[in-house]
């Protein structure tokens, strides 16, 4: 089965989950996801993601300088970040159960 | 935060230009959104150890058109509508010119003996740098007029110079990947490299022709020039002023040599292309010198003193390039301004033996009256009259220190 296309629908609370652990920068979230297990997403969707969750106010951003080397765009959780996240977690879990009950059953048979 | 080498970061620099050209129908404040960041997030991504790696970004990553098309999906930003049709459309072409680049690139990469050269073309990169700066300024110095026109290798102005350095910095600090071209700039100047290794292939060539012209037709000019004319205190005469032996102006004195060429003190004698022009406080305008004509009516350079025709007098026929007085307008002639009303007399050699006419002057009495003429001052005492430029008639001589070449010219006159 293609995770990738599996990955799409969740991606946005997977990005959530794993700013709200931690402040990151862009690719650090990329890292982050990468080292919990979800290989195949491409850099530019975390990225993209990153920045409609920007957008939709779900996540707030700041700018830390470097000596070296170009800036670094953090972004944090907010409370509407975390209403969103505690949303879409309830909703993974409520979906995860249907589809284990039904692939459960569907092996068990 | 990662170190990486120049070459990588003037890749990941092209690669991010590539994306942001790639989001160029956005807003540019869309574009800055999405793409914000997007050389660290690269750097980061190439130097993380924990990761897989491919190679080049383009096999990292993918195209930067599809890595932009990921941006732009996952931002949830939809394509807009062309806004620029020809501007896309020439993004078009320049985004497949890059394609075609990658592809020849990547395929070179996958031969075996590529490596090395790959190698020896990076470190010799930097000489490239300094070439691109002094190509940019010579281009420059070439299209203002901060330099003399006759082009050379290095400037020669102290403006030429700063243009020079300025040029060699910023091209070095570019191709480190110091100084880096946001957006459209990054277009801008990647397009300007381009001209410039143009321009540079076209200089290496250009230049060396253009100074060997030059040098030949500096040679030219020495050969054809052995100076016709008159030397005095190291600088050339322009006119020359005969006194007869009792100290009263001598006009229309006709001079020739010991070999009885003429002496002339304009070396391009009429010929209106070559001969010089004088400033005289007398004419509002520029003026020739010119010979007394003689029976044929033709001007005879070597008879003194020259009078001056003004531009205005002179035969219209500038195509013909023959200096001509026009006639009916001899009158606006101007006569030579003598030195001295008079000078101190002399008394030539022989003079008294065959009577104050000396009319029978033999070549060899000329030069050996002159020396004479230095004991003479005592006996005048007119101390106006005697300054040092009564003996320089003497230093005519000089002009006969070279008669090394017996041209077949010295029968003229």
């Amino acid at each position: 089965m293609d995770t990738t296309q599996l990955l799409k629908g969740v991606l946005d609370v997977a990005v959530l989950a794993v700013v709200a652990e931690e402040d990151g920068y862009g690719y650090d979230v990329v890292r982050r996801l990468r080292a919990a297990g979800i290989e195949e997403v491409g850099d530019a969707s975390v990225y993209g993601t990153l920045r409609r969750l920007y957008a939709s106010g779900a996540l707030t951003s700041y700018v830390v300088p470097s000596d070296e080397g170009p800036h670094r765009k953090y972004y944090g959780i907010n409370a509407q970040g975390r209403a969103l996240l505690d949303a879409q977690r309830k909703d993974w879990d409520e979906f995860a159960g249907t589809m284990s009950r039904l692939l459960g059953t569907e092996a068990g048979r | 935060m990662s170190v990486l080498d120049a070459g990588v970061a003037r890749d990941v620099a092209d690669y991010a230009a590539r994306v942001r050209a790639a989001l160029a129908d956005l807003e540019p404040d869309q574009v800055d959104d999405l793409t914000d960041g997007l050389e660290a997030n690269l750097a980061d991504a190439l130097a993380d150890d924990g990761r897989a790696h491919h190679g080049g970004l383009v096999e990292e990553f993918g195209t930067p058109e599809a890595y932009a098309a990921e941006l732009r999906a996952a931002g949830g930003i939809a394509p807009a509508r062309p806004r620029h049709p020809l501007r896309d459309a020439l993004a078009g072409r320049w985004r497949e010119a890059l394609a075609i680049d990658d592809a020849v690139l990547a395929a070179l990469r996958a031969k075996r003996g590529w490596r090395p050269v790959e190698d020896l073309l990076v470190s010799v990169r930097p000489a490239w740098w300094v070439l691109r700066g002094w190509a940019v300024a010579q281009v420059l110095l070439r299209v203002t007029d901060l330099e003399p026109a006759t082009p050379w290798w290095l400037p020669r102005s102290l403006p030429g110079w700063l243009l020079l350095g300025a040029a060699v910095v910023a091209s070095v600090q570019w191709g480190r990947g110091r100084w880096v071209a946001r957006g459209a700039w990054h277009g801008v100047v990647s397009l300007l490299s381009a001209g410039a290794a143009l321009a540079a292939v076209v200089l290496l060539v250009w230049l060396p022709t253009q100074q060997r012209e030059r040098d030949g037709w500096m040679q030219d000019l020495r050969a054809a020039s052995p100076a016709d004319g008159v030397v005095v205190d190291g600088e050339y005469a322009t006119n020359l002023f005969v006194y007869d032996a009792d100290g009263r102006p001598l006009e229309g004195a006709q001079v020739v040599d010991q070999d009885g060429r003429p002496v002339v003190t304009e070396p391009f004698a009429g010929d209106l292309a070559s001969q010089g022009t004088v400033w005289l406080d007398e004419v509002p305008a520029d003026a020739y010198r010119v010979g007394s004509p003689g029976v044929d009516g033709k001007p005879r350079w070597n008879a003194y003193p020259l009078w001056t025709v003004p531009i205005g007098a002179v035969q219209d026929d500038l195509g013909h390039g023959t200096l001509r007085v026009r006639p009916g307008s001899e009158d606006e002639l101007l006569p030579a301004a003598w030195p001295f009303e008079q000078v101190p007399a002399v008394q030539p050699w022989g003079a008294e033996a065959s009577g104050p006419g000396g009319a029978t002057p033999t070549p060899t009495a000329a030069p050996d009256a002159t020396p004479g003429a230095t004991s003479t001052p005592p006996a005048a005492g007119s101390p106006d009259a005697t300054p040092p430029d009564a003996t320089p008639p003497d230093t005519t001589q000089p002009d006969a220190t070279q008669p090394g070449d017996d041209a077949p010219g010295g029968a003229a006159g």
